[in-house]
């Protein structure tokens, strides 16, 4: 299944809308539904034609020379986080066209036309092998994203848009000049005559282009690149344009701003600050964890304080994705002498990732019913609905659960993993994040009480309609997966669990290792720092298909010293 | 050193577009004598007369590919090219530079013509009009390919008055009298100082023109050379550097030479506008690039042209802000993208102070940036002028709801200011991003590139500010319903060059690759 089919359908069916005249509304939302459905059963293709055995490799590479004078390709690619990202892309924007059936009615065509081409957008961001490529699709998103608040949003959504397009154009114009730096380096490998963007060639060793990086200014890249990821994801204290998104976005916005558009950052981090700059990463560690951790408790002391049921649910946005960057950073604070857990946190990350689209997605979708209701998002206007909307309120109470992470339901394991990654790094660090996760449970079932439990006093409550076929369909398949990751990880787990242990864990310990050489190397057995990446994750998901052979932890070893001689090839050749 | 230079036909050959714009004007000057205010007759011909000029290009482009690989700037130092690329006794150059920009500011004119093609219906003599536009175009090809000091000041006035009536040509209206005074007053002063400028160089040289030539071995990029290494010398030359950057300045409009932009491009007619902001002054950073480029020492002018850079770029978006008129908000980031240019040329000048070989990055940057520039300009330029043609004003705030009332121009005014601001999937981002790579391995320019990113940012606040207008207020007024084929032929055009520079950029900028060494 072509990758690219994947990618552009739904820009296809964008121009497909075009030509569709006003006024025939069904034929448009029928149309985008079924665009989007093709495109989410061909990204389930993917699954098919993609090596699950060999998650870490990318595969399904597509690649053509877009500006060969600059080395600039399109080539697109997956491993198994980006695949486990479309595969959430294309679903929730699925969902996402199902929930505003009723909800949109004014500019039908420009919402759906926004909305597919923003899926369009978010699915290059996540299969990008190209850096130039990546920047491309990451700007693309901002028009219809802007669109979808600016056009379709609530009343304040004027101050809601400049803010988020500006916070973001920030972000990004400053990983626009780190690319281009880092691509300066890259004329020095065999591509030297034009240089190059490819992700791949920059971080395939052979080629020197890291290597020849001084320290400083890979800090500097860094930074550039890391900003934009943390003002996406968002980090405390870059966080202060997701509520207003949020609360002025339609529930579709909402639902992709959380559910995909977040992940865009913490995929940003995987996919090229750790790989790229692992000396950087080990050195801002310290830094991001404490932010991390502030935002965990912050988001949900936050949370705590809002009238407004969307308003919390983007605090506790803020939270949830707080988790997600500990259990990224956290593993490179772990000592030298436990290793053996070490990719349960990045694991759990990624987990958390997928769970927080899940369930924080359907927490959006819950908020606009209700509100496609009532016309109001007070949680003081609520309470008592279970009696009215027995269904809707059961549906509600799983996803509440398993967005404060109970366990049986997927929340519970990402942020278990994340937990377990991060004692190893500090008990403090875990005794501060678990803090958040009790925080979260008593504000998101305060609130919980306070909208479907309790008298039902208000009336206008008492003649609501409890889910139609549509809503359920919308929200039926988000509970069932919250349901299949929470008793099955594995599933899941086994799509990205080698390429996080090799695209993301390995270059970090690497560098590790290069900066803290080992003691005592001892090339028979497994040393202090021999143990293998990749083997935490087998301890904790005990069954596992087999894969394809481990490699000897000596063969590591060798592989790390190896780069560590390659380290600076000036001086190689001087020496010579 | 006398040596065989090109047969005196083919010399005619090099300026074949000039020639072609020429008789077109003249011809201009004849249909209104005989068909008096016939403005789509003679709208035809001075649209045919752009389009047969940029075939006629093929002619030079061809003659000067014949010899091989093009050097993009001639340099002295390379007698090979100086025989086969001068013309005319050494005052015509066809080197990459002058045959890119041509491309160039013909694609801009003939935009521009198809833009006022119905708009000439307004004024008494409309071919005039179009001949003076059509001139004018044939100045702005002179001055890029101008290769001698008195043929660039030549070429710069005859550009200059061509200008001063097209500003003034709605002569019933003050603002536009107005402003064509304020631009003559500026524009004879400043070319008043480039010539004191210029009378230095040839007291020191001894000659006007910039390379040798035929029955004579030196130039003025010669001469320079030598008389650099002399302290009595030196201070001469770099102020006369200083008074010629006066009169460059002001075409380019960078900052302290831009005052007159805001008002003159607000009173002028609205293809005029177009044509200064893109034509006028790209021609103007041709000459600016041959110039500095190949007579002045680079250690010495790149730390203030830099500084000037920062400035221009700085105060044009920042003075954008406020704007309640599109045209001279478009005037205000017209500035600013002169600010983007010159640091291209910057970058361009400091890599050649520090002795280190071009990358594509600052071959590619200026003529590219300029090219990507001549679409997303004249196109957001040809979205107002549809737009004032229906409901005679230029207000922003009167843009309101004009995603209901014409989502077709609209989103083409979207898709515009999205490249104006740089940012894909546009023809903007490619330009903006060879600039910003030129600015980063250009070593110490880097502070540079900083101001050139923050100074984005604001752009892209005003800039989403029309787009804010356009989509997210009601409409007050009904649909638009005008059509007319010129604009649309405009937008046409400038809406294919935006998208095609982008996703064919390689391709694009394969057709630059004359000219790299």
């Amino acid at each position: 299944m072509s990758l690219s089919l994947v990618i552009f359908l739904p820009l296809l069916g964008a121009i497909g809308l075009l030509l569709i005249p006003r006024g025939s509304e069904g034929v448009m939302r029928w149309g985008a539904l079924l665009v989007s459905g093709i495109t989410f059963l061909l990204s389930l293709g993917l699954l098919g034609s993609f090596d699950t055995l060999d998650d870490a490799r990318f595969q399904l590479v597509e690649n053509v020379a877009w500006i060969p004078q600059f080395g600039v390709q399109y080539k697109v690619g997956v491993d198994g986080i980006s695949l486990a990202l479309i595969l959430l892309t294309t679903l929730l924007s699925a969902l996402a066209i199902l929930s505003s059936w009723s909800a949109v009615t004014e500019r039908v065509k420009e919402y759906y036309i926004a909305l597919l081409v923003l899926e369009t957008g978010m699915l290059g961001v996540f299969a990008a092998l190209d850096l130039v490529l990546f920047y491309v699709f990451w700007e693309a998103m901002l028009v219809p994203m802007y669109l979808l608040i600016g056009v379709w949003g609530g009343a304040n959504r004027i101050y809601a848009t400049i803010k988020f397009v500006l916070y973001t154009l920030v972000g990004s114009l400053l990983m626009l000049v780190a690319i281009v730096a880092l691509y300066l380096y890259t004329r020095t490998g065999p591509a030297a005559a034009t240089g190059s963007f490819d992700l791949q060639y920059i971080l395939a060793p052979e080629n020197f282009v890291l290597g020849s990086i001084a320290p400083e200014v890979k800090r500097w890249m860094f930074l550039a690149f890391a900003l934009a990821f943390a003002i996406k994801v968002p980090m405390w204290p870059f966080h202060t344009w997701l509520p207003d998104a949020h609360v002025e976005a339609p529930t579709a916005g909402s639902v992709i701003l959380a559910g995909v558009l977040l992940k865009m950052g913490t995929y940003g981090f995987l996919r090229f600050c750790l790989p790229l700059f692992p000396e950087a990463a080990l050195w801002a560690a310290p830094w991001i964890i404490i932010l991390s951790v502030i935002g965990i408790i912050y988001g949900a002391v936050v949370a705590f304080a809002q009238e407004d049921v969307k308003k919390l649910v983007a605090y506790s946005s803020v939270s949830h994705l707080g988790f997600c960057m500990l259990g990224m950073f956290a593993f490179m604070r772990v000592a030298a002498a436990d290793q053996n857990l070490i990719n349960t946190g990045v694991l759990g990350s990624m987990l958390q990732s997928i769970n927080h689209g899940l369930a924080t997605g359907a927490l959006f979708l819950i908020v606009g019913m209700l509100y496609e209701r009532r016309h109001t998002r007070e949680i003081a206007a609520f309470g008592g609905l279970w009696k009215v909307i027995p269904v809707f309120g059961a549906l509600f109470l799983i996803t509440t659960l398993s967005s404060i992470g109970l366990p049986g339901l997927a929340g519970f394991i990402g942020e278990f993993m994340i937990l377990l990654g991060s004692w190893m790094a500090g008990p403090w660090i875990t005794v501060a994040a678990a803090s958040g996760v009790v925080l979260g449970a008593v504000y998101m079932l305060w609130m919980y009480q306070r909208v479907m439990q309790g008298p039902l006093d208000n009336p206008a409550n008492q003649k609501l309609r409890d889910l139609n076929w549509r809503e359920l369909w919308t929200l039926v398949p988000l509970v069932v997966l919250m349901f299949w990751i929470g008793i099955y990880p594995n599933a899941l787990l086994r799509l990205f669990d080698q390429a996080v242990a090799d695209n993301v864990v390995l270059p970090v310990q690497q560098a590790k290792i290069r900066q803290f050489p080992p003691a005592l190397p001892s090339p028979g057995g497994p040393g202090p720092h021999g143990a293998l990446p990749g083997s935490g994750t087998r301890a904790i998901v005990a069954q596992k298909l087999p894969r394809r052979p481990m490699r000897e932890a000596s063969s590591l070893a060798a592989e790390t010293a190896g780069d560590e001689t390659d380290v600076d090839p000036q001086m190689n050749a001087d020496e010579r | 050193m006398p040596t065989p230079i090109l047969p005196s036909g083919e010399q005619f050959l090099t300026i074949l577009p000039e020639l072609v714009l020429l008789a077109g004007g003249m011809l201009l000057l004849v249909v209104e004598m005989v068909w008096p205010r016939n403005t789509r007759l003679s709208a035809v011909v001075g649209i045919g007369t752009l389009a047969a000029a940029l075939v006629a290009l093929a002619a030079p482009w061809q003659l000067a590919a014949e010899g091989g690989r093009v050097p993009f700037l001639l340099n002295a130092a390379d007698p090979a090219h100086t025989n086969t690329l001068l013309s005319l006794s050494g005052t015509v150059v066809s080197d990459g530079l002058a045959l890119a920009f041509k491309a160039i500011l013909l694609t801009g004119g003939l935009i521009v013509m198809l833009m006022s093609a119905r708009y000439g219906e307004r004024f008494r003599n409309p071919a005039e009009f179009f001949s003076l536009l059509v001139f004018a175009t044939l100045a702005s090809l002179l001055l890029a390919g101008a290769a001698d000091l008195l043929m660039i000041y030549l070429a710069l006035e005859f550009l200059s008055i061509s200008s001063y009536i097209l500003v003034g040509y709605l002569k019933f209206q003050p603002r536009s009298t107005e402003a064509s005074i304020k631009y003559f007053l500026y524009g004879a002063i400043t070319a008043a100082v480039m010539l004191y400028g210029m009378s230095l160089v040839y007291g020191l040289t001894g000659t006007t023109n910039l390379y040798p030539t035929a029955g004579r071995d030196f130039g003025v990029q010669t001469q320079l050379q030598t008389l650099l290494t002399s302290a009595n010398t030196r201070p001469a030359i770099l102020i006369a550097a200083g008074l010629i950057l006066v009169g460059l300045g002001f075409k380019t409009a960078i900052v302290p030479f831009h005052q007159w932009v805001p008002d003159v491009y607000d009173g002028s007619p609205t293809p005029v506008m177009a044509w200064l902001s893109v034509v006028s002054k790209a021609a103007g950073f041709a000459a600016l690039v041959r110039v500095f480029i190949s007579l002045f020492p680079a250690q010495e002018w790149v730390g203030p042209l830099a500084i000037l850079a920062a400035l221009t770029m700085v105060l044009g978006n920042l003075a954008a802000i406020p704007q309640t008129n599109i045209k001279r908000l478009l005037a205000y980031s017209s500035i600013s993208h002169a600010g983007y240019v010159l640091m291209g040329v910057v970058a361009w000048g400091q890599m050649q102070a520090m002795g280190q070989q071009l990358t594509p990055w600052h071959l590619y940057g200026v003529p590219v940036y300029l090219a990507t520039y001549v679409f997303m300009n004249l196109g957001a330029l040809a979205v107002v002028l549809t737009f004032y043609e229906e409901n005679r004003t230029h207000e922003i705030d009167d843009y309101a709801g004009l995603s209901q009332r014409s989502p077709v121009l609209a989103w083409l005014m979207v898709f515009f200011l999205l490249s104006l601001a740089g940012i894909p999937p546009t023809a903007g981002f490619i330009g903006k991003f060879l600039l910003l790579g030129a600015a980063i391995a250009a070593p110490g320019l880097w502070w540079l590139a900083v101001v050139a990113f923050v100074t984005t940012v604001i752009s892209v606040y005003y800039y989403w500010r029309v787009v804010q207008v356009m989509f997210l207020r009601p409409a007050q007024r009904p649909e638009m319903k005008r059509r007319e084929w010129g604009i649309a032929w405009a937008l046409g055009l400038a809406v294919f060059g935006t998208a095609a520079i982008f996703l064919g950029a390689g391709g694009f900028l394969e057709m630059f690759r004359l000219h790299l060494p």
